[in-house]
């Protein structure tokens, strides 16, 4: 593999840092791709951290504190988090997946809320079920889904994000109708990716929330870096699936029983 | 090579148990800085990918499948929270320059700093037993690198050699010791490794 030969001198500059930024980052994206370079590197990490004198490191004083003080202000329910934003500062990075969790979070409300309009439920409850949804979705999930905002502020926030930001428009509105509701779905389900998968594949979703479960299947809905690692593990079970991608943020994932 | 007790740490903070998590922390933290520590040698730096790798960590629970090994998928974690601190600093990381006793150190001979037979892991044995067996040349290198946190261009100073030199010992250091350690048992190679016991797709 030509392609390959390039990245082989650049591992181990890569792991002792030697590589500018520019570089650091090729070689990662490249480690994504690449199992057996991803194997070396994952070995001379293990190396290393099996080192003698590793366990000898000395820490930067409060360095337990720290993490766990800035767990628990990500970990806090939306309402309480939007108060301890600021008595806990937080340093920000640019966390991509976490907006769209945040999107399937809206998705997931306005999936259940077409649902008792599909069926012709009470309308004036949608909004409260959005919000309520939302909030049950992160908690289930262990962590916030995004780091201050409250949920209902949460679904506007990613609309800028995605290209499929007009699914959102259905969400608020407690007018809405049960057309409009069935084309909200209709409208994330176009624009979704689709990963399906046969029977098999189901250990590997074990530790993911499934979304709706019917005769033939088990939908999940998985963020863009969720599906990533999820298509990697299959890969490696030779687990044969169809990728529709549509270069969404998120992506349903229809498990075939 | 996760003990039982790992397991179920990981699988109760999978489930949002803060404290189960902490316990973890508390286990790999020390792992965890060395590695961000000789992959970014800034401490500052050092420190912040070490944070954000843990961070990362509890976001990424839900995520993490319990088959692979756990502590692999950190110390991805801590690489990629070393490039994203190193791209955000836009700046190439040079030596950092330690204390004077530290300049004049003597060559390393592979003898080590004792440690409690109890507490040494048993992949910390295995590694110090291949280290012992490595070729003098590739040993230094590595103690020089790991160690002792010397950039390649203080080990081609330190072991009068020219930067080539420095980077091949060190990558037959690691093929070798990664032999060594695969073949005694001890690393639980992912199924990639096995056909590639060279490092890179050759």
């Amino acid at each position: 593999m030509k392609y390959c030969e390039d990245f082989a001198a650049l591992l181990d500059p890569f792991v002792d840092g030697e590589l500018t930024p520019d570089e650091m980052v090729r070689v990662q994206a490249h480690l994504d791709q690449c199992p057996a370079c991803r194997a070396y590197v994952d070995d001379a990490l293990a190396i290393r951290a099996a080192f003698p004198d590793a366990e000898d490191t000395e820490l930067p004083e409060g360095f337990i504190e720290t993490v766990m003080a800035r767990i628990r202000a990500e970990a806090a329910p939306q309402a309480e988090a939007a108060s301890q934003a600021e008595a806990v500062p937080q340093k920000k990075t640019f966390r991509p997946w976490l907006k769209a969790l945040a999107s399937l979070a809206a998705c997931c409300a306005i999936v259940l809320l077409a649902a008792p309009m599909f069926s012709g439920g009470a309308r004036k409850e949608a909004p409260a079920a959005a919000a309520d949804t939302a909030a049950s979705t992160e908690r289930a999930m262990g962590f916030a889904l995004t780091e201050e905002t409250p949920a209902a502020e949460s679904i506007e926030e990613p609309r800028e994000e995605l290209a499929a930001g007009k699914v959102f428009d259905a969400a608020p509105a407690p007018s809405a109708t049960a057309d409009s509701g069935a084309t909200a779905y209709c409208i994330e389900a176009d624009t979704a990716s689709t990963l399906t998968l046969p029977p098999e594949a189901a250990s590997l979703l074990a530790d993911f929330p499934p979304v709706e479960e019917t005769d033939t299947a088990i939908r999940y809905e998985l963020s863009r870096q969720g599906c990533d690692a999820l298509t990697d593990a299959l890969t490696q079970a030779g687990i044969a699936f169809t990728l529709d991608d549509t270069g969404s943020d998120t992506v349903l994932v229809i498990l075939e029983k | 090579m996760m003990d039982m007790q790992e397991q179920n740490w990981i699988a109760a903070a999978q489930t949002g148990d803060q404290s189960a998590f902490e316990l973890l922390v508390r286990l790999y933290e020390k792992r965890v800085y060395a590695l961000t520590s000789r992959m970014c040698r800034n401490p500052a730096d050092a420190e912040e990918a070490a944070q954000e790798a843990f961070l990362a960590a509890w976001q990424g629970l839900p995520f993490f499948r319990g088959d692979s090994s756990f502590s692999t998928w950190l110390y991805r974690l801590a690489s990629n929270a070393c490039v994203d601190v190193l791209r955000k600093e836009g700046r190439h990381q040079s030596a950092v320059s330690l204390d004077d006793e530290d300049a004049a150190i003597d060559l390393p001979d592979g003898s080590l700093s004792p440690h409690d037979e109890a507490e040494r892991s048993e992949l910390r044995q295995q590694i110090e037993e291949g280290l012992a067996a490595l070729p003098p040349d590739y040993r230094q290198v590595l103690i020089l690198r790991e160690l002792h946190q010397r950039s390649y261009d203080e080990i081609a100073d330190i072991l009068s050699l020219d930067l080539g030199t420095v980077k091949s010992r060190i990558n037959r250091g690691r093929k070798r010791l990664r032999k060594i350690l695969l073949e005694s048992g001890n690393f639980s190679a992912p199924p990639a490794s096995k056909q590639s016991e060279k490092e890179g797709c050759k």
